[in-house]
């Protein structure tokens, strides 16, 4: 007995089995880890200017406006006219060598910003592609989301429609204990839920988890795109859902 | 360095803080990191019971392990073959381990652990459907599982009765956990041991802890 026929039958079921929901699955994996990546390098990055600016740091907290903030210069001149302040300042006075490292390692957290954006575009891309039905209800990344959580859109697509509403919750094992179930998981971050008024959050859940997950088994089953009647009826289900709250608050 | 037999080809390290090692199938290479170590010309790599729980049995005490040199041995839910390479050493260049992984990325791992012992023989598919490897796997004297699924009992029961002998046993790790959260992780043991028990004898039934979280081995033999 030999193992040799195993292997290659092994090698044959993973290459066969491997799909495009596993590159989708990589990818959202290296959005959220060069993005833990970035708040790491922003930090250190933040200190470092706040050691050397202290005045224009507190105002720059936030990683966005950081970067932003500092785009064209990082030199006392050049922020204080962006920031409207006095360039003079009580913090430590960098030589050239330090502010070298400063404005380089601003630099690096720029790249890092503009490569997860990318990659953000790029999945957007292969969902939009590759799952038509699903991106117009739920978008590039959030898609890609419910796919990873799911293991697959076969997985995804063989769920009760109230399963996807709270897939990715992670206090359903709390919410177990206090006999409630959670209202949403992933699709939390939705537009529509965040659009709508607390009230009604879990009704929009549930018919939005109703249409995604009509939407991955039509992209299973049949693969053609039928986004537009899709959206309409999730249209009107929010609509009609809307208009309910609407008499109930009035009464 | 004073060795003891544990099993076949597996002692405990008696000096200084007590090791389990098992006798390196594949001289020189590591699997997964593990420390190697040379007694009296020969290699063997520590065994450690807080990355496998077969290991971690032996730790809280339990010897009896009907693996033996030349073993064959159905081992669901292989991973990345922590623990397959351990039970590849145990059994030897004559014996057999069928390993069977549902997760391709998982698999890879175990594919290449395969092409350096010709002892393993991996298998890509999902434990409860039995028919689609049930040509590649003989007759078999143990069986060990360690999947993490709900319905792993039911799982391991189906497994057993296709492809163990008769008079042969098994090991079924019982992760808690994965079977109910709700419910504390005692109940669900005992009840994984009652429906156990309507199919086959239990030797003995050990929870994990501290090596392993909410875990449980328990060991049966089929008569």
């Amino acid at each position: 007995m030999d193992n040799k026929e195993y292997i290659v039958r092994a090698k044959e079921t993973i290459k066969k089995n491997l799909s495009k929901d596993d590159l989708i699955r990589r990818m959202v994996n290296l959005i959220d880890e060069s993005e833990a990546a970035e708040n790491v390098l922003f930090e250190a990055t933040f200190d470092m200017f706040f050691l050397y600016y202290p005045e224009a740091a507190v105002m720059l907290k936030e990683r966005d406006k950081f970067v932003s903030s500092l785009k064209s210069g990082v030199s006392r001149d050049e922020v204080s006219q962006k920031m409207l302040i006095s360039a003079q300042s009580f913090g430590y006075d960098l030589d050239a060598n330090g502010m070298s490292l400063l404005s380089d390692s601003v630099a690096r957290l720029r790249e890092l910003d503009a490569f997860r954006i990318d990659i953000a575009g790029r999945l957007d891309n292969i969902v939009k592609v590759t799952y038509k039905n699903l991106y117009s209800i739920c978008g590039g990344m959030l898609s890609a989301r419910l796919l990873c959580e799911a293991k697959g859109l076969k997985n995804l697509a063989f769920m009760p429609s109230s399963k996807v509403q709270i897939l990715g919750s992670t206090v359903i094992f709390s919410g177990r204990k206090a006999d409630r179930s959670p209202k949403y998981g992933l699709l939390f971050k939705h537009s529509l839920i965040q659009d709508s008024p607390q009230n009604i959050r879990g009704r929009v859940a549930r018919a939005l988890a109703s249409k995604a997950s009509m939407a991955a088994r039509v992209d299973l089953f049949s693969g053609t795109d039928n986004s537009t009647e899709l959206d309409k009826k999730l249209e009107e289900e929010i609509k009609k859902i809307r208009g309910y709250a609407i008499r109930k608050s009035g009464r | 360095m004073r060795l003891e037999k544990a099993a076949d080809n597996v002692f405990w390290m008696l000096n200084g803080r007590r090791r389990l090692l098992s006798l390196n199938l594949a001289k020189g290479e590591t699997v997964y990191g593990e420390r190697l170590f040379t007694i009296a010309g020969k290699e063997y790599r520590e065994w450690m019971p807080n990355r496998s729980k077969l290991a971690a049995l032996l730790f809280k005490g339990f010897s009896g392990i009907d693996i033996r040199f030349g073993s064959k041995v159905l081992y669901l839910g292989a991973s990345s073959g922590t623990t397959v390479s351990h039970v590849s050493d145990i059994i030897g260049p004559s014996g057999a381990v069928y390993a069977v992984e549902i997760a391709e990325e998982m698999g890879v791992n175990l594919v290449f652990l395969a092409e350096r012992r010709p002892n393993i023989y991996p298998i890509i598919a999902d434990a409860s459907k039995t028919e689609s490897y049930s040509d590649f796997v003989p007759k078999c004297d143990f069986i060990y599982q360690d999947i993490a699924q709900r319905e792993q009992v039911k799982i391991f029961l189906k497994n057993a009765g296709m492809f163990v002998k008769q008079g042969g046993s098994g090991v079924i790790a019982i992760k808690s956990r994965s079977i109910d959260v709700s419910m504390p992780s005692e109940r669900v043991i005992s009840a994984a041991e009652r429906e156990l028990s309507k199919k086959c004898k239990i030797v003995r039934s050990v929870r994990l802890d501290p090596f392993q979280k909410d875990h449980a081995m328990i060991y049966v033999r089929f008569v």
